[in-house]
């Protein structure tokens, strides 16, 4: 025990870099948490841009601008050419474009229905709504112009009456929603997310730590002395689980400093990330005792930590995605760990007990890797 | 007594455990095992989706199965991996049972043929391993799909046997091979050693010889010629003639025994001849056992009136034409020929090389032709389907 003790401390004084870069990445785990969550709330309650290309400019195609700004609360986009505003609705910065024809006025006074050409790219809901107002709008002024009966000065006073005669609307939000509440569990979900990348940085740290002992002839150098190598991996292991675990403490300190409302017990996320830590622990020991580069340590760790991340839905929901792939992801320990965290914000009470073993089993089957890989190795040697 | 003889039938006993440890396929049969193990697991969670089973049941139970097949290999690296590895194939049997026969019935076939493979000896294995999948298969009839993927794990599991068998079998002929090899170069090297002591042994005999012979037939004449003119000394003032007598006995003495030693020398004395014809059998000797090549030596006449110039030509220009072999012809065969005419000497070196290429005079060939104008001789070189063939005529 007090072998063990004496090499984590000593890789604890050998590598302060490799500590320091574990606090750093708890604090740009809050930095994460914080602004993600800012941007999620600003993207989802951001007003809807849409570029008008007004080729009319008469009283009408102002007034039905007027409607789409002030009744239904679109940011409109003017001034701009037809060019400069399909880069935008290409950039995605604008959800359409509406095209108010040179003859609508005339047409509408003439009691037809104007061409107003709407354009989208992908927001083809949000199409459909402007669609559907632009259409409900020229049905009310079809009325006035038939009442009006082709005379401009009649119509244009019909439709300053009109205006005057506001008919108020009542809106309502579809979903009532704390923007506080939003932007902290939209910030812990992005930054748990990039937990599961980062975690995999200190994994290739001590990896990287390992092999380093190993060419440089250090672990060589231990078995001469008293310390059994297998003390010798267990102390490096602690050295492991105290980097995760100072990451885990600040983060979740954060948390509970600012008391935050995440949607799920602090308690249970500790629990949860300390397992994922675990598991990343005992996998970097196994890729160091298995691999003979260093370049094939990065690759392999890498390499697990991206897929496993695309596959296991830490970057983004995989409800989307093919059934097989959904199905591939189930096979990586990143798809439970997110499963855990999601199911809990939804629901506090969510039964995540099946989650936890198949964490466990993961940390056990690569604990057990790792040291059939050790025994061979121990026996050759 | 009955104690020792006991004792040495569990040190073999555990001698032969670690040997089947050590060699090839007792080190990869677990690792084909488990990999055949994982795959079955594996496809279990394939099973459990089909019969609209949980996920999250399906990997968990993968993931313990694949944790226990884990478990046994390091089971393999102690010394209880027989039982243990027993005693875990027959929990994961159960837990096949359990959990559902007809999702696991892959899972279930291949943890089978492990137990079976670690408990019935190899002759039986095949029929205990028929009975026993007939058995499954008519008990637990499985699904189309099931049956597809456990008959293709079997496959390719006894397939992986087999491999590893043949690798077996190759790895002891290898050993065997090994120990011949050691075996032989030990002999060439005691080859060496003796042939070194011989020749040290002989040439110190043949001093040792001439020694004595110088010893016997020079030594007492020059010692008596040596008293008869210390004898000549002593009376040379009084008896003068009685001196030269003395004398003239010890010249006498002593143009014997110069005599001796000429006759001695020439009959020690080797012909040049055979100097030189031994200097060429043992290059080409060399030569054939160095490169694994066939060579061939043939003289005619009378070899003792080749000069020693005409020789060291003849030995320069072989070993020279040796090289060019090896380097440009790609020969199997090497032919020499002497021959002494009456008033000529031919000397013919041939070789059955098959380079297609024209050969272009290097300085090799230029310095072989070269050596033969010193030795008053002339150099031909000849190229076509059956060789290269160097002639050389000397005139004596």
């Amino acid at each position: 025990m007090r072998n063990i003790w004496i090499l984590t401390s000593i890789n604890i004084k050998r590598h302060i870099i490799v500590v320091f870069l574990s606090l750093f990445c708890a604090a740009i785990l809050c930095v994460i948490l914080y602004f993600t969550g800012i941007m999620v709330v600003e993207k989802t309650t951001a007003l809807v841009s849409v570029g008008v290309l007004d080729y009319d400019k008469s009283p009408l195609s102002e007034d039905m601008k007027r409607y789409l700004t002030q009744k239904l609360d679109y940011r409109l986009l003017e001034n701009y050419t037809y060019d400069q505003l399909s880069m935008e609705l290409i950039d995605k910065k604008l959800s359409i474009i509406i095209e108010i024809p040179s003859d609508f006025y005339s047409r509408t006074l003439a009691g037809n229905k104007p061409e107003v050409v709407v354009t989208s790219l992908q927001d083809y809901e949000n199409s459909a709504f402007v669609q559907a107002y632009i259409n409900s709008y020229l049905g009310s002024i079809r009325l006035l112009a038939a009442g009006a009966e082709g005379d401009p000065a009649v119509f244009d006073r019909m439709l300053m009456d009109y205006q005057k005669n506001d008919i108020t609307i009542s809106k309502n939000r579809a979903a009532e929603f704390d923007e506080t509440e939003m932007r902290q569990k939209s910030g812990f979900i992005n930054s748990i997310g990039f937990f599961l990348m980062v975690v995999f940085i200190i994994s290739y740290a001590l990896a990287n730590l390992l092999d380093e002992d190993r060419l440089s002839g250090v672990f060589r150098r231990v078995q001469l002395t008293p310390v059994k190598p297998a003390q010798y991996l267990i102390g490096s292991g602690i050295f492991g689980a105290v980097l995760c675990g100072g990451q885990i403490i600040i983060f979740n300190l954060y948390i509970k400093w600012n008391d935050l409302n995440i949607g799920l017990p602090i308690p249970l996320v500790v629990l949860l990330m300390s397992l994922f830590s675990l598991f990343t622990i005992c996998l970097s020991m196994t890729v160091a005792l298995a691999t003979k580069s260093k370049n094939a340590i990065l690759s392999v760790i890498i390499g697990f930590s991206t897929v496993g991340c695309i596959l296991g839905g830490a970057y983004f929901p995989i409800d989307m995605a093919p059934k097989t792939l959904q199905n591939l992801g189930r096979i990586m320990p990143q798809y439970w760990f997110m499963d855990a965290i999601r199911r809990l914000q939804e629901d506090n009470t969510a039964v995540i007990y099946p989650n936890i073993i198949i964490l466990c089993l993961f940390i056990i089957l690569t604990f057990l890797a790792g040291a059939v890989i050790f025994a061979q190795d121990y026996k050759k040697s | 007594m009955l104690r020792i003889i006991k004792k040495v039938e569990i040190t073999t006993k555990i001698r032969k455990v670690w040997f089947l440890m050590d060699n090839p396929m007792d080190k990869d049969k677990p690792f084909l095992y488990f990999i055949t193990k994982t795959a079955a697991a594996l496809s279990s969670i394939v099973m459990f989706l089909s019969a609209e089973a949980g996920i999250t049941v399906a990997v968990i139970a993968a993931l313990s199965f694949i944790c226990v097949f884990m478990l046994e290999l390091l089971l393999e690296q102690t010394k209880v991996r027989l039982m243990g590895l027993r005693i875990t194939l027959i929990l994961s049997l159960l837990a096949c049972f359990f959990l559902g026969i007809i999702e696991l019935f892959p899972l279930f076939i291949v943890l089978l043929v492990h137990l079976l493979d670690i408990t019935v000896e190899e002759r039986m294995f095949y029929l205990f391993l028929g009975f026993g999948l007939f058995l499954a298969f008519i008990l637990y009839p499985p699904s189309l799909l099931s049956s597809v993927i456990t008959v293709l794990l079997i496959v390719l599991l006894l397939y992986g046997r087999y491999l590893l068998a043949s690798l077996k079998r190759l790895g002891e002929l290898n050993d065997q091979h090994k120990d011949t090899i050691k075996e032989l170069g030990d002999k060439l090297n005691d080859v060496k050693r003796l042939t070194k002591t011989l020749k040290y042994t002989t040439s110190a005999e043949e001093r040792n010889r001439i020694a004595a012979r110088i010893h016997d037939q020079v030594g007492h004449g020059i010692s008596g010629s040596i008293i008869l003119l210390e004898a000549a000394l002593l009376v040379m003032k009084d008896d003068q003639q009685k001196a030269a007598q003395s004398i003239q006995k010890a010249i006498a003495n002593l143009r014997t025994g110069v005599d001796e030693i000429r006759t001695a020398l020439r009959e020690e004395r080797v012909e040049h001849y055979l100097i030189g014809i031994n200097d060429i059998k043992a290059l080409l000797e060399e030569f054939k056992i160095n490169y694994n090549k066939s060579v061939e030596l043939k003289t005619s006449g009378d070899l003792d009136r080749i000069s020693l110039e005409v020789w060291t030509c003849i030995h320069d220009n072989l070993k020279e034409c040796l090289t060019n072999t090896l380097k440009h012809s790609a020969a199997s065969r090497f032919h020499l020929s002497i021959d002494v005419f009456q008033k000529i000497i031919k000397v013919e070196y041939k070789d059955n090389g098959t380079n297609q290429e024209e050969f272009v005079k290097g300085l090799g060939l230029e310095a072989m032709e070269e050596r033969t104008v010193n030795a008053k001789g002339r150099c031909f070189f000849r190229k076509d389907e059956q060789g290269f063939t160097v002639t050389n005529i000397f005139t004596y």
